[in-house]
């Protein structure tokens, strides 16, 4: 007999984001994890960054948060937050729904199924609200209030 | 649009002879399509009229054995339980179902999930094995305890959820929704006493906790058993066990 | 209990980093909206040098520090770890990956850590 010859169709990290036709949870999946990358980059040059007023004092602070209150500055900060308020929220979301608080226990199906995707919407929704309320906040705080 | 009437609605389906191509490729075929028909009843159109080298795999033609799961319009789905005109009256691919190699055509192989379901131990495990010879017994269920895990035990091994799963798409060893939800179908199971033997098994890297309800498994299940809700009731109690919470269960054995 | 335990200690840090965290963004980023929260001079910036001194006054500062360093510090990086994990590449380098992002870890702790107790021994020095 041949040699089973078969083709790869694994998705790859394309598949994380576009693998089919994503419901609202996939998406905030997605987010979770842009979101969560984005803040340790920001988090590990954050370190960087403020420690040197241990080292420099006022001297190196003063010039140095200059820079760093320009526009440019100002809207990544602006996205550090918004990534804070979507990352934090969704967390507990997920945990909540990891300990099976949030899915609801088992059902005798009947078609339409529902699933756990529907019993914990309410709380995807809240969530999400929340998020944009602090967003909105945390905008307001930084460009304009200041 | 009366119920008889037909509409042309072209196919466009993916191909791949692994004796004769390097790569796949798509081919549209126009099928004509009646109200009811499913997308099954649209390939078989095809074969017949278009081109009979078309593979796909199908049995019951019911939802009922699990063989012709494909992505429809980008959706995981079983092609003798979606009618074409639920999907779309202007369009339909068709293709294999991702996250698993083609064998040819729209044939995925999905020895990869049922190598990793047996990993799980699929099965009722008792600690003391030599009950199975003594027949003095039965193992009572109250209705109670059969709906704990009667939904995750529909699974028709379709392999849906595998496809849809964003982890599956690219951690090649990860245990998957399927065998991950048939381990708590087990470990609802008032009978079965296998926590500890499959706790090793699910505790490993790309194990259970490499699940992160994406959810869209639980969505795209043809049969309602929802594995992305048992893959959490599983996390629970594995967390459970490890802050030493979990409560054991009593044997389940009833003297005839 | 390997992944479990993971996951464990990973949401542990992810809690405590909903609260300390949320307290360090309140600061910084709420504080006009909350009136100043956290801020000895509601009038400056939180990163001016007088806010950033008066906050610093106190030992239990560079607790706090030390606390969201090591917890942010955990949950990021075995964060990240989880997804690499999960590609080709990181499957193919499991063992190097862990072993940098330990590293890396343990690294900026230690720095982070001593930053911030010289910082704060600074600020008693100079609010004083
Ligand atoms: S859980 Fe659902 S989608 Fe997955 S294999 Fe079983 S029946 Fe198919
Ligand atoms: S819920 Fe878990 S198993 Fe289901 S698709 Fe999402 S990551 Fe995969
Ligand atoms: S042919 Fe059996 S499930 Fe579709």
């Amino acid at each position: 007999m041949a040699e089973k010859k078969e083709l790869d169709r694994r998705l790859g990290i394309k598949g994380w984001a576009l693998g089919g036709r994503w419901g609202f949870e996939r998406y905030l999946y997605t987010l979770h994890r842009i979101t969560g990358l984005g803040l340790v980059t920001y988090f590990l040059l954050h370190i960087l960054v403020t420690s040197t007023r241990a080292f420099g004092g006022r001297a190196i602070w003063d010039p140095l948060m200059g820079t760093l209150g320009s526009g440019f500055f100002k809207a990544g900060e602006f996205l550090v937050f918004a990534g804070f308020a979507i990352h934090g929220l969704n967390g507990i979301r997920l945990i909540l729904i990891e300990l099976g608080i949030a899915t609801g226990k088992a059902i005798e199906p009947e078609y339409p199924y529902p699933t756990s995707v529907g019993n914990q919407r309410p709380l995807a929704i809240t969530v999400s609200i929340l998020a944009a309320v602090l967003i909105v906040l945390g905008a307001y705080n930084i460009f304009i209030a200041h | 649009m009366s119920d008889t009437s037909f509409r042309n609605i072209p196919f466009t389906v993916f191909r791949y002879n692994p004796q004769t191509d390097a790569t796949p490729h798509v081919e549209t075929y126009t099928v004509k399509v009646q109200s009811g028909m499913t997308v099954l009843d649209g390939l078989h159109q095809i074969k017949s009229d278009h081109d009979a080298s078309l593979s796909w795999r199908y049995s019951c033609r019911m939802g009922v054995c699990g063989s012709c799961g494909m992505l429809i319009n980008g959706r995981a789905m079983l092609a003798c339980n979606t009618q074409i005109l639920d999907v779309s009256t202007i369009a339909i691919a068709v293709a294999p179902l991702p996250n698993f190699p083609v064998i040819r055509d729209l044939v995925p192989d999905l020895e990869s999930m049922f190598v990793r379901h047996k990993e799980i131990k699929p099965w009722i495990i008792r600690k003391d094995e030599s009950e199975s010879d003594r027949l003095d017994r039965e193992y009572s269920q109250s209705p109670e305890q059969l709906e704990a895990y009667l939904q995750f035990s529909y699974c028709i091994k379709c392999g849906c959820c595998m496809a849809a799963c964003p982890t599956m798409a690219t951690d090649a060893e990860y245990l998957g929704p399927q065998p991950l939800a048939q381990a708590y179908r087990y470990e609802a199971d008032s009978r079965d006493q296998g926590f500890e033997e499959r706790k090793p098994i699910l505790d490993k890297d790309s194990g259970l906790f490499s699940c992160h309800y994406g959810s869209e498994c639980s969505v795209v299940c043809p049969k309602g058993v929802d594995p992305a809700k048992a893959i959490q009731l599983m996390k629970r109690q594995m967390v459970l066990d490890l802050i030493g919470l979990r409560r054991k269960k009593c044997s389940g054995l009833h003297h005839g | 209990m390997r992944q479990t335990r993971g996951w464990f200690f990973h949401v542990a840090a992810g809690l405590a980093l909903v609260i300390l965290l949320g307290t360090h963004m309140t600061i910084m980023h709420l504080d006009q909206v909350t009136g100043g929260a956290g801020n000895a001079d509601p009038a400056l910036k939180p990163v001016d040098w007088e806010n950033v001194t008066q906050r610093g006054d106190s030992p239990w500062m560079a607790l706090f520090y030390i606390a969201f360093l090591g917890a942010a510090l955990f949950h990021g990086l075995f964060g990240t770890r989880t997804i690499l994990l999960e590609t080709d590449f990181g499957a193919r380098n499991r063992k190097t990956l862990t072993a940098v992002i330990v590293i890396v870890g343990f690294g900026l702790f230690i720095f982070g850590s001593a930053a911030a107790i010289s910082f704060v021994q600074m600020s008693q020095a100079v609010v004083m």
